[in-house]
């Protein structure tokens, strides 16, 4: 089976096929799985075959574009920035689920994303913050902190809360459809965007915060691509909301390092200062580097994990190594599935928003 | 259409694979897209071939062995049932050394990515699938350096840059890989696994060197699994250094009169059409260089550099140099991998023919050799449109290495004929290297695309030897055949 990829798809095939792999040191699945066809150039490679009908696209061959965590180093890695090897995955996903050869863990995880639907959040975390009528903020979860990690929700808010923002979050939350985009479904994803939107638009929402990456990247660029405009709707990462606020003076006496999210960083909008900032305010607080660090963050595998958990895991025990030799006392980040990712691996790791909570505990 | 030729080795795959399997599990794979993916490296002969939609000779079996021990179960297998073997490291190189002709088994060593830093011995000891790159990062943690940089620092291996002789843009000072290690472990097509010991540079009293033996072997005597190399401080300072000189050949005369006093990390003296007019420039020059540029780099204690870079100024001048500045050469160093990557890399420009003839000689010879392999290059190619791009770098304190590059703009439609040119240019530029004394190759190693000067350069009596040590050692002959002129 031929693969049907855009113009500029193909291009950018081409370009990392003929390239001298000079972005294997900084591709995440590479640097696990080190073999050939793991690279972004091992890929186009095959790619390019495919798109000139000299090697068959089938359910198994596949597979081995879904093993591409979309972090985007290889990008960073790219000093010409001639192609960019995760979007070129993101279509040829797309051209794979549109002749229907996604790979059936693929499918699978397809399916159970449909089965939540837009799902209750519990009540028990938020009584009185549902949207009913005006506020001036809306925070949106995300599926997985509404699925899987409702703690985070609850020290944001208890965050927000304290900081006196007049902000609510929505009973039934839609999904954003991110993960749809990212796996190659653009018609769900799109009817998921299209929902959530106007759900949001008949709720006045103006202004947004999240925490989840994955949302932010949603928002600031897939829903974008598939030609939805947010003109409306103010989106912000919850470090970019708090970088102006003016927090009262907390403490925690620790050593911390904040751990890059590839989707608020490198793939989205380039949010590297503000979590650093936050966390210098923070008296008590001392914050280490990790050698790759910002744009040049070490990936933590969490968006494989659904389709693959056996390399997500060695992706995340290759990052724990290296927070490991910083000797800190807990590592911070701003996204839950790094935290996930890194708690798995053994490594405490906290979202900044229960980092922020605990330094202001005693604080009222 | 098919340009290589399958010759004997026909052997049970099945089978072979069926006892791999048993011993390495699912490491072993036959799925045509994984044979795909070790077809070749990145010499011109394997992205055209890709370009131009030829076949290509794949492996019928790929495996990833996790230690020494599985690479010798691997060779004890190869040897029995006579399997072509084909050692694989990062894929970047330049000659075509893993392109396996005659199909077998490709084993992938970047499994073996094991690193120990021994700070105190001011050495590391890293297995063979360790990406140059990831053995630098893991060193500067610890304020230490290889003091290796090559351009295949992202991809290349440990072990591949060890079977084809690597050199970083700084070997003038540091040396080349062969200079850097001091022990190996080895293992030999009969599953034999070598230890040499961990020997200081300049010490020792041991016989002939076996480390020496299997570095530069490109695969065909057995396959390097661990090394150590000595390490150095990461330098406190660097200081960089350019000069314009009307001509080359003053250039060249200040270097050689460089080196007969201090050591400069990196020397490069750019050829007048590789800083003017080249079309791939891997040098952006400033403005107001005219004829040859030359690039220094001194590094180590600042005191000690500063002192360096003084003495190597002077030179300059007396030589008449313009100074240029600190710029043009930091520029150099900063944007030193620029050029590789696309759309700057010829590789971004199929069908386009290009290629690199990396040579060195003695300081007598050096000059002459690349005059007239490039006068040459003109007269027989012009109606091809030849260009040329010429800089010498990697010295020593008796010659140094020229680096020719060559790009041919209009190249024949026809595959065939296009290879064929290819080859013809190689082979007038190693004859004159050859007949003019000079070594055919200096740090890309000779692979597929050399082996037919192996002869040239050592004579029937030295190739003989070759061979003959070639058959004590892989009596079947099993060893990346076809390459280093095996």
């Amino acid at each position: 089976m031929r693969l049907k990829v855009s113009e500029k798809t193909a291009s950018q095939i081409e370009t990392c096929a003929f390239c001298y792999l000079m972005c294997r040191h900084y591709c995440t699945i590479a640097s696990v799985q080190r073999v050939n066809y793991s690279t972004p150039r091992g890929k186009a490679l095959i790619l390019y075959e495919i798109v000139n009908g000299r090697i068959k696209m089938d359910r198994e061959l596949a597979r081995i574009f879904y093993l591409c965590t979309n972090c985007g180093r290889c990008y960073i890695a790219c000093e010409t920035k001639a192609s960019n090897p995760p979007e070129i995955f993101e279509e040829v996903r797309s051209a794979i689920v549109s002749e229907g050869l996604a790979p059936e863990e693929v499918e699978q995880v397809v399916k159970s994303l449909q089965k939540l639907g837009d799902r209750l959040v519990d009540e028990a975390l938020v009584e009185d913050e549902f949207l009913d009528g005006k506020s001036e903020y809306l925070y949106y979860l995300g599926g997985e902190i509404r699925n899987a990690q409702v703690e985070i929700a609850q020290k944001t808010l208890a965050l927000l809360k304290l900081l006196k923002v007049d902000v609510k979050i929505m009973r039934e939350e839609p999904d954003d459809g991110a993960m749809f985009y990212l796996l190659g479904y653009r018609d769900l994803a799109e009817k998921a965007a299209k929902n959530l939107l106007s759900k949001l638009r008949k709720n006045n929402v103006r202004k947004l915060i999240v925490s989840d990456p994955l949302s932010y990247m949603a928002f600031k660029v897939y829903y974008p691509k598939l030609g939805l405009s947010l003109d409306d709707i103010e989106i912000m990462h919850l470090t970019e909301f708090l970088a102006n606020k003016k927090i009262p003076s907390g403490k925690l006496k620790a050593t911390t390092v904040y751990h890059d999210p590839c989707f608020l960083g490198r793939r989205s909008a380039g949010i590297y200062e503000e979590p650093r900032e936050l966390l210098r305010r923070i008296p008590g607080l001392e914050l280490k580097e990790l050698t790759f660090n910002r744009e040049h963050s070490l990936c933590c595998g969490g968006l494989l994990r659904p389709i693959d958990e056996y390399w997500a895991n060695k992706i995340a025990m290759k990052l724990a190594d290296e927070l490991r030799s910083l000797e800190v006392d807990f590592v911070t980040t701003a996204c839950p599935r790094c935290k996930a990712s890194l708690n798995q691996a053994g490594i405490k790791a906290y979202d900044i928003a229960e980092v922020l909570v605990e330094s202001l505990s005693g604080v009222s | 259409m098919s340009i290589f030729s399958r010759g004997k080795y026909a052997f049970d795959v099945d089978g072979v694979y069926r006892r791999l399997s048993a011993i390495l599990g699912d490491r072993v794979k036959r799925e045509e897209y994984v044979r795909q993916s070790y077809s070749g490296d990145i010499c011109w002969l394997s992205l055209y071939t890709i370009f131009k939609k030829l076949d290509a000779p794949m492996p019928d079996i790929v495996t990833f062995p996790k230690d020494s021990r599985e690479v010798s179960e691997i060779l004890k297998i190869a040897n029995q049932f006579k399997v072509p073997v084909i050692p694989w490291g990062g894929g970047s190189g330049s000659q075509g050394g893993v392109i396996p002709l005659f199909g077998g088994i490709a084993v992938d060593l970047k499994l073996m990515d094991g690193v120990e830093v021994n700070e105190r011995e001011m050495t590391v000891t890293a297995e063979a699938g360790v990406i140059c790159h990831e053995l630098e990062v893991k060193l500067n943690e610890k304020g230490l350096t290889m003091g290796h940089y090559p351009a295949s620092m992202f991809s290349a291996t440990v072990g591949g840059m060890l079977a084809a002789r690597s050199a970083g843009v700084a070997s003038t000072k540091y040396g080349k890989i062969e200079d850097m290690v001091l022990g190996l472990e080895v293992v030999l097509p009969n599953g034999d696994i070598i230890n040499t010991g961990i020997k200081p540079r300049y010490t020792g009293a041991i016989g002939p060197d076996l480390v020496q033996l299997f570095v530069g072997s490109e695969g065909t005597l057995g396959i390097i699994t661990k090394a150590t190399f000595q390490v150095h401080p990461l330098p406190e300072r660097r200081i960089f250094s350019a000069f314009s000189f009307k001509t080359l050949d003053d250039g060249y005369r200040a270097v050689v009169d460089i080196l007969k006093k201090v050591t400069p990390a990196v020397i490069r003296l750019y050829d007048e059409e590789e800083v003017m007019k080249a079309k791939f420039k891997t040098i952006t020059p400033p403005k107001e260089a005219r004829g040859a540029l030359l690039i220094l780099v001194f590094d180590g204690i600042k005191e000690i550099a500063e002192l360096e870079e003084k003495i190597a100024r002077e030179i300059c001048i007396k030589h008449g140099g313009t100074y240029m500045g600190s710029e043009p050469a930091e520029n150099w160093w900063k944007k030193r991998y620029h050029h590789y990557f696309p759309p700057l890399s010829p590789s971004s420009n199929l069908p386009m023919i290009f290629g690199t003839v990396d040579i060195s000689a003695t300081f007598d010879r050096l000059l002459k050799i690349y005059r007239t392999m490039k006068e040459e290059l003109y007269r027989k190619y012009h109606r091809y449109n030849i260009q040329t791009a010429g800089h010498f770098s990697h010295w020593s304190k008796s010659g140094g290495m020229v680096y020719l590059r060559f790009y041919i703009l209009d190249p024949p439609e026809d595959p065939e004929e296009a290879i064929k040119l290819h080859d013809d240019v190689f082979e007038t530029a190693i004859k004159i290297t050859a007949k003019l004394g000079g070594i055919i190759n200096d740090h890309h190693g000779i692979g597929l695309k050399l082996g037919r000067f192996m002869k040239l350069q050592y004579g029937e009596a030295g190739m003989s030897t070759l061979r003959r040590i070639k058959q004590a050692l892989d009596p079947n002959w099993i060893m990346n055949p076809g390459k280093l002129g095996l």
